[in-house]
């Protein structure tokens, strides 16, 4: 947006979407006046006078309902001009049916003068503050033709001569008005659904001020300010445990769907709900910038980059705007020539009427912030509009291995120590070590296999430890400055020519025909002491299901799994799965991977957890990082999975599909109605009020069917699959 | 062969009975902002007449409309009698639903359609006009009511279409309204008049009713396609074809 200017864009007050062309000053977060994007939000708002209140949304409705109802007699006062029927057709004295006709004409107005007055000011406002701001729109035109018919008819009844053309203008008014009407609420319905996260907000919270707990707007709360918070409560801010034991449900921000308990030190993630107990925390953040602010903004952000979809509506109806005033001219002037020049009024309005490209803009923009607000709401969040589109193009999708499809959490499987009997120490040097390491793997082994045996002792005893990243750690000897203790994988013992008992020598190679990770210990000394772990990692709950998923998608993506696992790791995944797998790939050599098929035409998405993979995440077209969690800033990820939810994966590309189908079909029908209705309006054979009423059907058509869930449509090709998608993840 | 008025208000009367299941909710709450029951019968009369008011315009309109397309079609077919054709037939085919003849699927499914949702919206906004003190905002209400979707409304507007006048089309449609009248008072007022069991009876009543009505419609679309059928005349032509008046 028009972010990259000196200010920020200024949002709608009604809907909240930037408002074009307007930009504030750096500094100042709004107008001093409200901006409105539309006529159809200025209305709404003036309809909901920003607070809702019921009194101001009951006026407007009487106004608007009373505007209906003349308009609906003077419709009858107008056709009761055109047909004889109501005086009867064989009335022949000449006197008495001027007399009526002048009684019809008269109350045409009368009909006619209050629908004006109504519903004219708050469109000519819109007209003006368009005018105003340098870009007068369709508004203006609307305006214009409605009051020029509307004072040509009045002209003519006090002159008792000349048609009148009253319905004209109040029949454009109303479905213009309630058109514009429906279109703001349906903006304002989409982004409401975006913003379930902000609805969950607290407004007050409890900060302790002196010895007493006071209830403060959130907005106030500073740094280090202790919060109280009691069970049901939201916290407002991130902070950090000071007294108190409680259980919190983090699943908003992280997607963790257990309860997390919490002790004093613990953080505290803004956003979150206290299930039980009660807390005493100190606000780290003031709450614009705490987690649930960071996901929110993350969110409102997310809608207003447009895809390609939305760049294209924007650019035809920017175009289409001067064209069609091209085209009412011309037709206009036309068929002046051709008969008189109020038909070519008429004939400019109807043209001008049909061309008004308010509902091709928004056929896209509602169905993408439907579908991004619907995928909010099961904890997937959408970096931008873009990558909803792109995610329906991809064709190759590549998963990470470790932490994506397997729970990223090994399992202890096979060990064996081998002249441990001789050096009663080593089994708590080994322990004190792997303590030391922040790998998976060696956490893995220190939650389970050594803790149960050995209490890690003897770190004086071990000396200065030093990290081999993607290695392991060696202990030098003080002295020597040999190494004397060695933690980590195979390929660290090979840097160092340390050889291996053959005992741990065999098992290593069975091992690694199995599939294994593993870590491998040396203590060395006279006797040595070496030790192997073999880890095996188990694939999510969800993994399988997710991949049958994707499978079933039309056209078939190609899977394929990266992983920087040895071979026989990848073969076991490649086996169990029945996927394509590459192993032993640096970070680089994914990157590299993914640039190839690009290359070669595909679209790429790139699934992984989103640390060690972000090369390949940032070069993929759409990045899907999975376990997401409270941090979405991490990574280059377009999507974020908030949990480890990897069945979320054929779910948001179904939506994304099942959108794009939508856009398509939406711009489709949009363009074919415009077309088809400008070929009658410029031929003549459309009326202006029948071009405000189709106008208004297609408005209709548009708020309808792009508002609408995807996944409960029983039109939709896909309503099966993706209901079960959905359904997976809600069991996951 | 014209339609007797009186039969469209007893057709609207009985078939009213349907009406309390969809807008009975309506007139209870525009009860709810009545102090006293002298208040109460001034609200729901004024309720009513809105309500009228909207189905005779809409009449009128589908009365203009009907001899618009005669004036405009009389050469390719008789239009009298095909709009007597439709309406017959949407009259027919509600009656035989409301009688339990034929199965609802496909109508239901109409009913509860694409309209919904932006009906469903409106319908939120809707409520506080209903409740709302002072008797402008109900006589909005009973206007705006006139609009909702109706199968019983539609079919009836065919019917006011086919007669190809203005002023009977708007009286016939008058004469529904003002036959859907009484039922939606005495819910409005809060009598219990209306239990399920009556409803049922009443119902069934209407049905006939209405079934008759599509009955006599259908033969005049006969009459009207076997004899030579006088159309009315229209003077000028009008907006609705943007030509010359």
């Amino acid at each position: 947006m028009s972010k990259d200017r000196a200010g920020h864009a200024v949002p709608c007050a009604y809907c909240r979407l930037p408002v074009p062309g307007a930009v504030a000053e750096p500094g100042t977060d709004e107008a001093i006046e409200p901006l409105f994007c539309c006529y159809g939000c200025r209305l709404a708002a003036e309809i909901a006078q920003g607070t809702g209140e019921e009194a101001a949304v009951r006026w407007m409705l009487v106004r608007v309902g009373t505007a209906i109802f003349l308009t609906l007699n003077l419709m009858v006062f107008t056709m009761a001009l055109w047909t004889p029927d109501v005086y009867g057709p064989t009335m022949k004295d000449n006197k008495m049916e001027r007399a009526y006709e002048d009684l019809f004409r008269h109350l045409s107005l009368l009909s006619a003068a209050p629908v004006m007055l109504m519903l004219g000011p708050p469109l000519a406002r819109s007209a003006w503050a368009g005018v105003r701001a340098g870009r007068p729109g369709s508004d203006l035109l609307v305006v214009v033709g409605v009051w020029a018919a509307f004072l040509v008819s009045m002209l003519a009844v006090f002159r008792g001569e000349g048609p009148i053309y009253f319905e004209v203008a109040c029949v454009v008014l109303i479905f213009v008005t309630l058109g514009r009407w429906l279109e703001a609420s349906g903006k304002l319905h989409t982004q409401q659904a975006m913003d379930d996260l902000a609805q969950l907000m607290p407004e007050e919270a409890l900060v302790l001020r002196g010895a007493v707990a006071e209830s403060v707007p959130v907005d106030s709360i500073r740094r280090d300010d202790l919060l109280q918070i009691r069970p049901g409560d939201r916290v407002a801010c991130d902070a950090i445990v000071e007294s108190g034991e409680a259980a919190t449900d983090e699943q908003i921000v992280t997607g963790e769907s257990r309860l997390v308990p919490k002790a004093p030190g613990d953080k505290l993630l803004g956003g979150t709900l206290l299930v039980e107990g009660t807390l005493t925390a100190r606000a780290i953040a003031p709450v614009s910038e705490s987690t649930i602010a960071r996901l929110i903004d993350h969110v409102r952000n997310a809608r207003e980059i447009k895809g390609k979809y939305a760049r294209m509506a924007d650019r035809v109806a920017a175009w289409l705007l001067p064209v069609a005033l091209g085209l009412s001219l011309a037709a206009g002037i036309g068929h002046a020539w051709h008969r008189d020049a109020v038909h070519g009024f008429l004939v400019a309005m109807s043209v001008l009427l049909i061309a008004c490209p308010c509902a091709v803009g928004l056929a896209t923009p509602l169905a993408v912030w439907s579908a991004m607000g619907q995928a909010a709401r099961v904890g997937v969040l959408f970096g931008d509009g873009e990558a909803l589109e792109r995610l329906a193009e991809v064709d190759v999708i590549v998963f990470d291995k470790t932490g994506t499809l397997t729970t990223g959490r090994p399992a202890l499987v096979d060990s064996l120590r081998s002249g441990f009997r001789t050096r009663p120490d080593t089994g708590g040097i080994l322990a004190a070590i792997a303590s030391r390491s922040s790998h998976p793997l060696a956490r893995a082994l220190t939650e389970s296999g050594i803790a149960e045996i050995e209490a890690p002792t003897g770190l004086e005893e071990i000396g200065r430890i030093e990290t081999r990243p993607g290695r392991g750690l060696i202990a030098s000897d003080p002295v020597s400055g040999d190494p004397s203790f060695l933690f980590g994988s195979p390929a660290l013992f090979e840097d160092f020519g340390i050889a291996l008992l053959p005992e741990i020598a065999d098992r290593l190679e069975i091992a690694r025909n199995q599939g294994l990770s593993m870590l491998l210990f040396h203590a060395s000394g006279p006797q040595p002491a070496q030790a192997l772990f073999g880890f095996d990692e188990s694939l999510r709950n969800d993994t399988i299901s997710a991949i049958e998923s994707l499978r079933k998608l039309k056209p078939t993506p190609r899977l394929i799994v990266l992983t920087g696992d040895h071979a026989a790791a990848g073969e076991k995944l490649a086996n169990s799965l029945a996927i394509e797998v590459l192993s032993e790939l640096s970070p680089e050599a994914k990157q590299a991977f993914v640039r190839e098929r690009q290359a070669e035409g595909h679209v790429v998405a790139f699934v992984g957890e989103g640390y060690n993979d972000a090369p390949a995440m940032a070069s993929a077209d759409v990045g899907i990082a999975l376990g997401a969690g409270a941090d979405l800033t991490r990574d280059n990820a377009a999507v974020c999975i908030l949990g480890d939810r990897i069945a979320a994966v054929p779910y948001v590309i179904e939506l994304s599909k099942a959108t794009v189908r939508r856009i398509r079909r939406n711009l489709f029908w949009a363009f074919f109605y415009n077309i088809i209705g400008l070929l009658f309006a410029a031929s003549g054979l459309l009326s202006p009020t029948m071009a405000a009423a189709i106008m208004f059907v297609s408005s209709v058509a548009v708020v309808a069917g792009s508002s609408r869930t995807i996944g409960q449509d029983p039109v939709q090709e896909s309503h099966t699959t993706i209901t079960d998608s959905a359904g997976a993840l809600a069991h996951a | 062969m014209t339609i007797p008025l009186y039969l469209v208000f007893i057709g609207g009367f009985l078939a009213s009975a349907h009406c309390v299941g969809m807008c009975g909710g309506f007139v209870i709450g525009i009860g709810l902002g009545a102090n006293s029951w002298r208040g109460n019968l001034l609200r729901q009369c004024i309720y009513s007449i809105g309500r009228v008011c909207t189905y005779s315009l809409l009449g009128a309109i589908a009365g203009f409309a009907g001899s618009w397309a005669e004036l405009r079609w009389h050469h390719f077919f008789d239009v009298q009698a095909v709009l007597s054709l439709v309406a017959g037939s949407v009259l027919v085919v509600q009656g035989l639903w409301h009688m339990g003849i034929i199965s609802s699927g496909w109508l239901a499914k109409l009913q509860k359609g694409p309209i919904s949702t932006p009906m469903c919206q409106a319908a939120r906004q809707f409520g506080s006009l209903l409740k709302a003190p002072g008797l402008p905002p109900v006589f909005v209400a009973g206007v705006l009511t006139g609009f909702l979707p109706c199968a019983l409304v539609y079919a009836n507007l065919g019917l006011a279409a086919s007669t190809s006048r203005l002023s009977t089309g708007a009286a016939t449609m008058a004469a529904f309204g003002l036959g859907t009248f009484p039922m939606l008072l005495v819910t409005g007022m809060g009598a219990g008049l209306a239990s399920p069991h009556f409803r049922g009876q009443v119902m069934k009543l209407a049905a006939v009713c209405v079934l008759f009505t599509g009955l006599i419609t259908l033969s005049r679309a006969y009459t009207g396609f076997t004899a030579e059928a006088v159309g009315s005349e229209i003077r000028a032509n009008c907006a609705a074809c943007a030509t010359e008046r």
